[in-house]
């Protein structure tokens, strides 16, 4: 593999660090001040339009503190309840009890949040203590794709190829058995029900950009000839 | 809507450095810590043996050991724990679904303030700390102005009292309603009143005779499985007769040796008339009767000659030749016999005054606490964790209202309706595991008063679930529910030796959800201040119960709280069960100081100059006799004829009190009751999924005759009318009901409570489709139309007294 070749890896894997951070931030908790005058950075901003994603003029004229209590507002119902919300937790969409050939509980905590935190585990992280959270939650998820992508860089960056091929697997496998068996369908329930641009833009986003970044991380780890042993 | 390349891609790479950078938000991950402790191994793809912890089941009150499975940090089963001497590893349906309260999509996971108008169900998640002292400061504040009786506390199931009062009476609200009289709350005080204990201990497993009114063991009871594992027991091994008289064929019904269909709310005059042939008979036990009650035979046989099986038959529809023969082997087999009753009995205008009658039959044939009878309950005691605020003084007119002075256990169906009638002023009102709105009877009246601001100006839900209630409230505390939290638990003992358990956290708390004992009270005390914090300078929990454990010696020397959280339960296995409790004879040194009035009873002064009933004087000795209850002074003997009732105003002797409602009754007509099922509890179940999808749908209980004099066949969704309101449900036509009744089971027909409760959609956008909960239709909640009814003898509520009319729908 060339220099050229590995140092454009290492960058790829940076911006995909970056997007992943940006996703697993939009969902992991409520938007607060400096997230949101990040959010409403002119670069920011412009990138989404080059995308086709514009957040409106009144998504950079709102005055701040009402738009953070809006936001706010949003996370909750949407996400949180209490009463009717979309539970950002896998397990709730796709797990059956046992992990076994029984029927789909929609319940928290099943068999699929057991995987997951395996998962997690394996790839040498844990939940911080601090955290209140499930292991399956979107934002747990998105945000370990950032730290795979993260080590990925560090690993072409220091010419440790298999160790890189190895990272790219690991994410390849998280996305095709978990995220994306989920976080589609729960973007477009998202998307369908918020009564906030922003959550649905970001929801819309995210479904696009983890169904793009699984043909190119598939394309990669092809290229790089590892297969996980999952 | 995206034209994505990856050009694009790269560059919301590039432009999303900014955000990141912010640096804000939660960070999940953590570097798993092995390397830093040298040898964590993540490895996890063994089975590994899966950790057992024993606690104690509150999926209904009965109480039943359980061990809960952990496997990889997730509640996967829960079974009987077979050391529990009430349950002996028997658990119910409902036990073993527990694991769905920990996971049900829908738990309310972290503190909520309302941001829209109540009940719009506009909510922002706070911190902690700012919901502590939001509540601590508005507590505070009330506090301070001298108004802490401004504060209600209102609790559904609460097995922390000891927790709950201590905080209450050091805040100094007299408020606290709990939910006895939507239960059986006029049982308790019958007892009370007549032999000074709430509740009788039927030794079933010993008996040879059940004689059950109203009450449905096989299905449901406050001490469930415990108590229908010794009936099949006793059946089982002693050829014990069962024979229930109940309006519908429940199960209990079902499985018993005969079933009478009777009138509802005219048990008593099935019990009175077998009382009449007992007498008649002589087959009743005189020594009994003229050494323990406070009645003669000849006075009893007088009274209750009135009450024959013809008129009896007359009342209550059950034939007076069976009447008079049940009586007979009823009393053949003393006093190894027993009666149950329950809700069928004690949930109606006459309940307490009826639940005496049935208690009678016990009485005038000696089965009271002998082997196979109708036991007294032996609980154990806890010591004081000092020091412990006194008890508030000031009177609750919500509590104990004025027309009810007998009514000891609150009359909570009247709690919101006297705050409405400004009884009292309201300030706060919190609750705890409670759901008026959905519970309670005329709930749409209930949810109106909730709902206003006026009456009530700030209204905090501590609760798991997002009942009918919680979902009005200003501010959630998410509550950690039974399986997440620790204190000590004790009930009456079917082995007749006392226990004591420990409900333990099997798992940490989902998501921030904290214990109301263990942390909330502890916190919103600190933050109140004002002398309230002396009262948690016991420490942890741990120390609260360690203290008090200090009168159990005996579990003390096997280990303490080590032992229970081990096994979960103790009891002294080295002590005989206890009958006949009332001939023991009292200890000499307890005699010491103490003096005997004209009627035999000792009683020794206390540090504040009050006499405390120590025994009494029977045929020259000093026995135990029955204790009388704190508020009934019963005499140390059973009061038959209770001078508390005759000074009330209410019949002395047991006796028939017709129900006024059901007097002349209008030929389209019927009588409304309620019943459970084997595996729902009240309002709190409907959202475990694996309980839902075995019971979600009820229906109204109709018999044939009934249903062809309207023209109505099974399946017909119909309209069921009352004087407070219209509800439609499906029709059920079968025998197995009393042809003037129609009943509807409990527990479903949520409005809210969740997805699985509700079935309701998870949100209102149209193309989102739920699959997950696959059951369609949730049946009907009909206490809408049931109005509020107080028996105003023991203040129960009359759920199954409601005269309706029903029509196709």
């Amino acid at each position: 593999m060339s220099k050229q070749n590995v140092n454009e890896r290492a960058q790829v894997a940076a911006l995909r660090t970056n997007i992943y951070g940006l996703l697993s931030r939009i969902f992991i908790c409520e938007v607060d001040a400096r997230f949101l005058e990040e959010l409403r950075q002119q670069k920011f901003i412009n990138t989404l339009k080059e995308l086709g994603v514009d957040l409106g003029q009144a998504f950079l004229e709102q005055p701040i503190e009402e738009q953070l209590e809006d936001l706010a507002v949003e996370y909750t119902r949407l996400f949180l309840g209490p009463g009717k919300h979309l539970s950002p937790h896998e397990s709730v969409y796709i797990s059956t009890f046992s992990g076994q050939q029984d029927s789909k509980q929609g319940l928290l905590w099943g068999a699929a949040t057991v995987k997951v935190n395996e998962f997690i585990e394996e790839v040498g992280y844990q939940l911080a203590a601090d955290y209140p959270g499930i292991p399956d939650h979107l934002g747990v998820e998105l945000g370990l794709m950032q730290q795979l992508a993260k080590r990925e860089e560090t690993a072409w960056q220091a010419g440790d190829i298999d160790q890189a091929a190895k990272l790219v697997a690991e994410q390849d496998y998280f996305l095709r058995e978990h995220i994306l068996k989920w976080v589609p369908q729960f973007c477009q329930q998202v998307a369908a029900d918020t009564v906030n641009d922003f959550y649905r833009v970001m929801a819309k986003l995210t479904q696009e950009l983890i169904a793009f970044d699984h043909g190119q991380i598939a394309e990669l780890a092809e290229a790089v000839m590892v297969r996980p042993n999952h | 809507m995206f034209n994505l390349t990856r050009r694009e891609f790269l560059q919301l790479g590039a432009a999303s450095t900014a955000a990141l950078a912010a640096g804000s938000g939660l960070s999940a991950l953590a570097q798993a810590d092995e390397l830093a402790r040298g040898g964590k191994d993540f490895g996890r793809k063994s089975h590994k043996e899966r950790q057992g912890i024993p606690s104690v089941c509150l999926q209904c009150v009965s109480g039943c050991g359980i061990i809960g499975y952990v496997e990889d940090g997730r509640l996967v089963k829960i079974e009987g724990n077979p050391e529990h001497p009430n349950s002996r590893g028997t658990i119910c349906a409902r036990g073993q679904a527990g694991v769905n309260q920990v996971y049900d999509p829908d738990r309310i996971l972290y503190p909520m303030r309302r941001v829209g108008a109540r009940g719009e169900g506009k909510w922002k998640r706070i911190s902690w700390e700012e919901a502590l002292n939001e509540v601590a400061g508005k507590m505070r504040e009330l506090r301070e102005s001298g108004k802490p009786h401004e504060f209600v506390f209102r609790y559904g199931r609460n097995r922390v009292t000891d927790y709950t009062d201590r905080f209450f009476d050091a805040y100094g609200t007299p408020h606290r309603l709990n939910h006895t009289t939507i239960c059986e709350g006029s049982k308790q005080v019958a007892l009370q009143m007549t032999w000074g204990k709430g509740r009788e201990l039927a030794d079933a497993a010993h008996t040879k005779y059940v004689l059950n009114f109203g009450c449905n063991p096989y299905e449901a009871h406050t001490q469930h499985s415990s108590l229908v594992q010794r009936i099949v027991e006793g059946r089982v091994e002693n050829g014990a007769k069962l024979v229930t008289f109940d309006v519908r064929m429940s199960n209990t019904a079902g499985r018993s040796d005969e079933w009478f269909p009777v009138k509802p709310g005219t048990d008593a005059a099935v019990a009175l008339a077998m009382c009449n042939v007992i007498m008649e008979e002589q087959l009743y036990d005189e020594k009994f009767i003229n050494t323990w009650t406070n009645v003669t035979v000849e006075q009893l046989k007088q009274h209750l000659a009135q009450f024959t099986p013809e008129w009896a038959e007359k009342i209550s529809g059950v034939p007076a030749k069976d009447i008079a023969r049940i009586a007979k082997e009823f009393a053949g087999n003393r006093p190894r016999a027993t009666t149950l009753s329950y809700r069928g009995v004690c949930a109606h205008y006459n309940g307490t005054i009826s639940e005496r009658c049935i208690s009678l039959l016990n009485i005038i044939i000696g089965s009271i606490d002998q082997k196979g009878g109708y036991g007294v309950p032996k609980g154990p005691k806890f010591a004081d964790v000092k020091p412990k605020p006194e008890k508030v003084k000031l009177h609750s007119e919500l509590a104990k209202p004025k027309e009810y002075p007998l009514a000891t256990h609150t009359v909570s169906q009247l709690g919101l309706p006297l705050i409405k009638e400004g009884r009292e002023k309201v300030s706060i009102y919190m609750t705890y595991v409670n759901n008026d709105a959905y519970s309670y009877p005329d709930n749409n009246l209930m949810t109106e008063i909730l709902k206003d601001e006026k009456l009530i100006p700030y209204f905090v839900a501590v609760d798991a679930y997002m009942g009918e209630a919680t979902a009005l409230a200003d501010i959630i505390l998410p509550d950690a529910i039974y399986l997440e939290r620790t204190h000590l638990d004790k009930d009456d003992p079917y082995g007749m030796v006392p226990y004591i358990a420990l409900r333990q956290k099997i798992v940490a708390p989902l998501g921030e959800a904290k214990s109301f004992h263990e942390y909330i009270l502890p916190e919103l005390a600190k933050r109140i201040g004002g002398g309230m914090e002396q009262y948690y300078a016991y420490g942890t929990v741990e120390d609260f119960m360690t203290v008090q454990l200090g009168k159990t010696p005996e579990l003390l020397s096997e280990g303490g709280l080590d032992y229970l959280k081990k096994h979960g339960v103790w009891y002294d296995k080295t002590k005989k069960p206890a009958y006949k409790a009332h001939t023991k004879e009292v200890k000499p040194e307890d005699l010491v100081g103490t003096t005997a009035d004209e009627n035999g009873v000792i009683t020794k002064l206390d540090d504040h100059g009050k006499p405390v009933y120590v025994g009494i004087m029977i045929e020259g000795k000093a026995l135990k006799g029955f204790s009388p209850d704190k508020h009934f002074d019963t005499g140390g003997k059973i009061a038959v004829y209770s001078k508390v009732l005759e000074e009330k105003g209410f019949p002395a002797l047991p006796t028939y009190v017709p129900i006024p409602e059901h007097q002349n009754l209008k030929a389209d007509e019927l009588i409304m009751t309620t019943f459970k099922v084997n595996v729902h509890t009240q309002s709190r179940t409907a959202n475990c999924k694996w309980l839902s999808e075995i019971y979600h749908e009820n229906s109204l209980w109709m018999h044939p005759e009934a249903a062809a004099k309207r023209g109505l066949k099974d399946g017909d969704l119909v309209v069921v009318t009352s004087k407070v309101g219209s509800q439609k449900i499906k029709l059920r036509v079968t025998e197995g009901i009393y042809p003037g009744v129609v009943s509807f089971a409990d527990s479903v027909g949520h409005s809210a409570y969740g997805r699985i409760a509700s079935g309701k959609q998870v949100t209102d956008a149209e193309d989102v489709e739920d699959e997950l909960v696959w059951w369609k239709d949730r049946g009907a909640h009909l206490n809408s139309i049931i109005p509020v009814t107080v028996d105003p003898v023991g203040g129960n509520q009359g759920w199954m007294d409601t005269v309706v009319t029903v029509k196709k729908a």
